[in-house]
């Protein structure tokens, strides 16, 4: 606990609540983009240009029945959203928004971070990776074969961009000497990782739209495969659970590539928090930008790029790295 | 791979281009004259149904959704021009497919499609158009290209149709 | 046929290039289909209608050797035919198309409105074979129409395309000559001989032979498209011959029968009662349970209304004794529900009767000599006795009577005359009314004393010829005559439609040796559709039987389930009075009657088309019976009955199906069968068993002629009765009463035909216009009164 017990209460409630108002906002955002992407309006009925979407979409999944398939392991079925949500948000708390504030008046001073460890990567990491047991569970105690074959896809592809993503993200530790977010961004300052790490970016970025399940890379929820995949025979607050989950997974590697690459909340003029909002909005922005874009990959393509192509780019990039750092 | 780069700039310009989109129920598209819409029964000009229960639109449609029960006109009830006339004329538009092998079937042309395709019903037992729903006149609600034909004498549909400009019709906000 | 098979001839032709080979006498059409697999279409080809005629000449083709071309159903296959149709010759082909064209030129544009449409062969014909367009630029010829030529029938002479098939039917199959072609050429018209309606019993038979939408059933009048319909095989229930039908379903209504056509027991007719009457409007119908209250019948639930049957059965059968019980059927059951109240009736070892009199409903006595339906075709004698006609006793064996004696047969009418049949009989024997036993009795005598291969000599007489022949009113030399050519006859058949104690069919089929003649016999003509597979189950006796019992109120319980003896009876006042007495009166009837007046608890009856069950007709052939629509009392009797008998500890089978494995398995008469194996065309599944011999059994006396002045009533049950009949508008024309007077008679009265009578009798009062006969019975007065008993005397006033 770096602030003690209640601060650290009230800033992750805080930090929950902003975490599902950003990804409520996220949803139209991302709706209104793609629309525009695609030369249309996004949608604009609901409320001054469609804004109050993510309220009638709440609505919608709140009356849906909460129905639970007869061939389910029910408790596991039941458990399965809340350990995907919970990892989601959970990485959460060791993202840094900057450093110290003060509350004025009262001139209380608290971290702008639930978490600081000295392995803040290797605990995200870890916790990210967890979140995978919810589509897994989900997707097996659904007792649907397509909710199985999703949950697989799911975890296969887990594996095969988890090594590329953790080899790219080495280099960068490498490069900073710790695996503290707060050191990683002060190393940042003179000049953004982004730079001497291209490769390691470039091999991050791919594994991040893989490990957050987005397009070009959502085979493990695609209509035309497996129906919807590992949230086939989830509805209601259920299925939005998931969805939040996916998307917030997506915000949390992106806030991670902000912080790896971009230089985390450091920035001229702006503080902290709003930079890692840009900072997050860009990867964001890019990461919409794609889904509009590119098709869907194929499973198999999808294997060949995470083991054949990234996993080189990823080693190569660590051997440079090392051999940079040791006689640079 | 410089294939991949046009893609991204493709969508990125679109960005700034003004989107397509027809907002409907503002702006509401005119569809063609031969558009198939909600059916219409017609009458004679003295006011004699042009049905005479045949069922053969029945036969034809590949929904089942029609119901002819045909019934004799006698001297105090003569309501079409021939021997029968459909005493119980149904469509049911949640089947119908609007295909148009019921107009195509029938051998007097009492029954043709419109252009009306508002149907929308909060109840499925509202859907089953009965002989007077169809007689009626369609709510004019949907701007067409044309008048009904029925409307136009024939004399007068050449210079009718050459008033409407049918080329510029499908986008009238003129989008690429 | 006889039991050595004649090696068939056959003959070899070539039809469009293909050689075929088939038996001689094979029409050129016929052989064509099958053999080359080549279609001649036809309109005017009816094998069933006799010869074929050559109206149509559709069927035109070429035949190497003859100048112009031929009609293919007027030429038998002959050795060496070298035969092109229009498939494989271009003159043949264009002959062809301009018949078609040739028809087609003044029929009218009315398909949309025609009800023919969807089901009309020169729609098909004209569709595979005819020209695309018309070359007709002309107005079309006219008439009125649509033209009413009975209640039942309407035509539509502008439809008519002259092939004559109706006619034909009119005039060679009902014999009737009703229809017929009036003008000649370009005039023709079908018209009703002298403009009166078409009032045979068989006119709805041409509705179906008619290619065109020219002749249509009233009825089915703008009811349904061929494509909106099911049509479920069913037989028809309302007499013993079991014609099969297709039963015609549109919406949750019977809009039609059409025949279905089984060669060997109706030959693809039917009679107008079996065609046209329905039990409806089925809003009149009795469709729940009713208990008498004190303010009358009131509904009541099933479980307490069956509960309480039970229980007062169950009560009267314990207290008062083994009879004091009684079941009443019609013979109108099928096998299934009789095996239910039998078994019902067992328990409570109550009476049972399943016919109006006891004694002609034991026709298994008959079985080694009785004859089939099909044997009619080849007989060469056919003796039809009785006061009642063939036709109202049993629908289609009329026509079938009329074939025979087309085909060869002769014909010999024994009875008091006034009969449809009469008119060219080869033998007419007049008798007085009520004469049947007396009469065949002394055939019996005079063919004994002729002789003939077949004759048992030793059977015994009931007495001497002139005795006998006296007793009945005949004349002894014919009795002698047609004695002798009933002994020598090959193949005859005996049709007896008089009430005669099967013991005396017996006796007669026993002393003829008619069951040493394989394709003769004697043909039994039960009451009730399915009398005979009643008594197979186990419902023997007669109503009356149960009428003196339940009068000396030695039944005490009684339950009439579907008959109404108060009106079908002959005793209906009796009935009446009798019922009023009764402690327990339990009706299932589908209309209020004259028993459910009466009745305590009334209990719905599931009619013709909404049973499922096996019927026996009157050869003992098991057909099936299926259901058209849902029996309006929401549970099948069948059901229900198992469930009474559920009340009552007794085991039956709950559906139909299993109660016919229960038949299969113990009832010789259903031996060898099986639910799911009752075909569409049953066939006749049970050998005749051996003969054994019969005594002679004294026979019944007619009634005694009646007082000076008075008249000898003939009034058997006319085949348009009964609560259906009476509902069906359309044959209203057919329940019109008439009297039918001889010639003498008329003249004394000083009527002309068509003046109004008047009959009084003991059962009532019967007015109609006046019929003269000119082989009827003198003192003698025919009416088609629902039934009075024979003979009975009757005072005729004109009006």
């Amino acid at each position: 606990m770096v602030d003690g017990v209640l601060a650290t209460i009230i800033k992750s409630f805080v930090l929950v609540n902003v975490l599902m108002a950003f990804f409520a906002f996220m949803t139209w955002v991302e709706r209104k983009l793609i629309g525009r992407f695609q030369v249309r309006y996004g949608p604009n009925r609901v409320g001054p240009f469609g804004l109050l979407q993510p309220i009638a979409d709440l609505g919608k999944m709140l009356q849906k029945e909460n129905m639970v398939p007869e061939g389910s392991r029910v408790k596991l079925y039941m458990v399965a959203p809340l350990i995907a949500m919970t990892c989601a948000i959970g990485a959460f708390g060791l993202m840094p928004f900057g450093g110290v504030a003060t509350i004025p008046f009262v001139d209380y001073q608290f971290h702008l971070y639930i978490a600081d460890t000295g392995v803040s990567l290797l605990v995200v990491a870890a916790i990210g990776s967890l979140g995978f047991y919810g589509l897994m569970i989900g997707g097996w105690a659904s007792g649907s074969k397509y909710a199985l074959l999703g949950g697989m896809r799911a975890i296969a592809q887990l594996v095969s961009y988890e090594v590329a993503f953790t080899l790219a993200v080495i280099g960068v530790i490498i490069q900073a000497g710790s695996l503290s977010f707060v050191a990683i961004s002060d190393a940042q300052v003179p000049l953004w990782f982004i730079i001497p790490q291209f490769l390691g970016f470039l091999v991050f970025f791919v594994a991040a739209v893989a490990e957050s399940n987005r397009p070009p890379f959502d085979l493990v929820e695609a209509d035309g495969e497996v129906v919807a995949g590992y949230h086939t025979e989830y509805g209601g607050m259920r299925y939005a659970m998931f969805a939040a989950a996916e998307f917030i997974n997506a915000i949390t590697l992106s806030a991670l590539g902000a912080v790896l690459f971009l230089g985390g909340p450091n920035g001229p003029f702006l503080p902290g928090p709003l930079w890692m909002l840009i900072k997050i909005g860009a990867f964001l922005f890019v990461l919409i930008w794609i889904r509009a874009t590119l098709p869907r990959v194929r499973f198999d393509q999808l294997m060949k790029i995470g083991w054949k192509v990234l996993l080189p780019a990823a080693t190569l990039n660590l051997l440079l790295t090392a051999v940079a750092v040791v006689y640079l | 791979m410089l294939d991949q780069v046009k893609g991204f700039s493709t969508t990125f310009r679109h960005l700034f281009q003004k989107p397509i989109t027809q907002q409907y129920p503002e702006y509401k598209r005119p569809v063609y004259p031969r558009f198939r819409g909600r059916h219409q029964l017609h009458r004679h000009d003295n006011g004699l149904e042009k049905c005479v229960g045949c069922s053969l639109c029945a036969a034809a449609c590949p929904s089942d959704c029609i119901r002819v029960v045909p019934a004799e006109n006698t001297p105090d009830n003569r309501v079409s021009a021939g021997e029968r006339y459909a005493r119980i004329y149904e469509i049911n538009m949640a089947r119908c497919i609007f295909c148009g092998y019921c107009e195509l079937a029938c051998p007097f042309d009492a029954i043709t499609l419109g252009n009306d395709f508002e149907l929308s019903e909060i109840s499925r037992e509202a859907l089953v158009y009965t002989k007077s729903m169809l007689l009626e006149k369609p709510a004019l609600r949907t701007p067409s290209q044309a008048v009904d034909p029925y409307d136009v004498p024939a004399q007068d549909m050449e210079r009718v149709l050459g008033m409407y400009d049918i080329t510029t019709a499908t986008n009238p906000e003129g989008a690429e | 046929m006889s039991t050595t098979e004649p090696t068939v001839a056959t003959v070899t032709l070539s039809i469009d290039g293909r050689e075929l080979t088939v038996p001689k006498g094979t029409p050129l059409v016929v052989a064509a289909a099958e053999g080359a697999g080549v279609e001649i279409p036809v309109f005017c080809y009816e094998p069933r209608l006799g010869p074929p005629i050559g109206a149509c000449r559709m069927c035109l083709v070429e035949i190497e050797g003859a100048p112009k071309l031929q009609a293919a159903c007027t030429l038998s296959c002959a050795d060496g035919m070298v035969v092109r149709t229009a498939e494989a010759s271009a003159q043949a082909k264009e002959a062809q198309d301009a018949v078609l064209e040739f028809i087609l030129l003044n029929h009218p544009l009315d398909c949309p409105v025609c009800d023919k449409g969807g089901e009309c062969p020169l729609q098909d014909l004209t569709f595979r074979y005819g020209p695309g367009s018309t070359r007709m630029t002309l107005p079309k010829r006219t008439y009125e129409k649509p033209l009413p030529i009975s209640p039942s029938i309407v035509l539509d002479r502008e439809r008519c395309i002259l092939c004559y098939r109706c006619t034909r039917f009119s005039g060679d199959v009902a014999e009737d000559g009703e229809l017929v072609a009036r003008e000649r050429g370009a005039q023709s018209v079908i018209a009703t001989f002298d403009e009166k309606p078409y009032g045979n019993a068989f006119s709805g038979n041409v509705t179906e032979l008619c290619p065109v939408g020219a002749l249509l059933p009233t009825a089915y009048r703008f009811k349904a498209r061929p494509w909106e319909i099911v049509n479920v095989p069913t037989v028809c229930t309302g007499c013993a011959t079991g014609c099969n039908t297709w039963s015609t379903l549109r919406e949750g209504k019977v809009e039609r029968i059409l025949s279905r056509n089984h060669p060997d027991v109706d030959g693809g007719w039917l009679c107008d009662k079996g065609r046209f009457a329905r039990y409806e409007p089925r809003d009149e119908r009795i469709t729940q349970p009713l208990e008498r209250g004190p303010a009358g019948l009131a509904p009541a639930a099933w479980d307490d209304a069956l509960r309480t049957v039970a229980q007062r059965l169950r009560h009267h059968s314990a207290a008062d004794g083994p009879g004091a019980v009684a079941i009443l059927t019609g013979g109108n059951l099928t096998n299934e529900e009789a095996l239910a109240w039998s078994r019902i009736a067992a328990d409570l070892k109550a009476r049972t009767a399943s016919a109006p009199l006891a004694a002609p409903a034991a026709l298994e006595l008959v079985d080694p000599c009785a004859a089939t339906l099909a044997a009619l075709e080849g007989a060469d004698l056919v003796v039809v006795i009785g006061d009642q006609e063939p036709a109202d006793r049993a629908g289609t064996i009329d026509l079938r009577i009329r074939k025979a004696r087309r085909d060869g047969a002769h014909l010999a009418i024994v009875g008091p005359g006034g009969t449809s049949l009469e008119p060219d009989a080869g033998t007419f024997l007049r008798t007085v009314p009520g004469a049947g036993s007396a009469v065949l009795a002394a055939l019996v005598a005079a063919a004994l004393e002729a002789g003939g291969d077949r004759v048992r000599p030793d059977a015994g007489a009931a007495g001497g010829v002139e005795e006998l022949a006296g007793l009945a009113g005949a004349d002894a030399a014919a009795v002698r005559a047609l004695g002798d050519a009933l002994g020598h006859a090959e193949r005859p058949v005996l049709v007896v439609t008089d009430p005669l104690a099967a013991a005396e069919l017996a006796h007669a089929g026993w002393a003829l040796g008619l069951d040493r003649a394989a394709d003769g016999g004697i043909l039994p003509l039960p009451v009730g559709a399915n009398e005979r597979g009643e008594r197979a189950v186990g419902l023997v006796g007669g109503w009356d039987e149960i009428l003196p019992a339940l009068e000396a109120g030695q039944i005490t319980a009684i339950a009439f389930v579907g008959c109404d003896p108060v009106v079908e009876g002959p005793e209906g006042e009796r009935w009446q009075m009798a019922l009023a007495q009764a402690p327990v009166v339990v009706a299932v009837a589908a209309f209020t009657n004259g028993v459910t007046s009466q009745a305590q608890i009334v209990l719905p009856l599931d009619t013709e088309h909404e049973r499922d069950g096996s019927v026996t007709n009157l050869e003992g052939r098991v057909q099936r019976v299926r259901p058209t629509l849902a029996p309006v009392g929401g549970v099948p009797l069948v059901e229900w009955t198992s469930r009474l008998a559920g009340f009552l500890d007794v085991a039956t089978a709950p559906s139909a199906a299993k109660a016919f494995a229960l038949l299969a398995e113990g009832n010789p008469a259903f031996a060898g069968l099986s639910w799911g194996g009752l075909g569409d065309r049953a066939p006749l599944h049970l050998e005749r068993p051996a003969a054994r011999p019969a005594p002679a059994v004294a026979p019944t006396a007619p009634p005694a002629a009646p007082a000076e002045g008075a008249f000898r009533l003939i009034a058997p049950r006319p085949l348009f009765s009964g609560a259906a009949v009476e509902r069906t508008p359309t044959l209203s024309h057919q329940r019109a009463p008439w009297v039918s007077l001889a010639h003498a008679d008329a003249e004394r009265l000083g009527v002309a035909r068509g003046d109004e009578v008047s009959v009084r009798h003991a059962a009532g009062e019967h007015t109609g216009p006046v019929r003269i006969s000119r082989r009827q019975l003198p003192g003698s007065v025919r009416i088609n009164w629902r039934g009075a008993p024979a003979g009975a005397s009757a005072t005729v006033e004109a009006r």
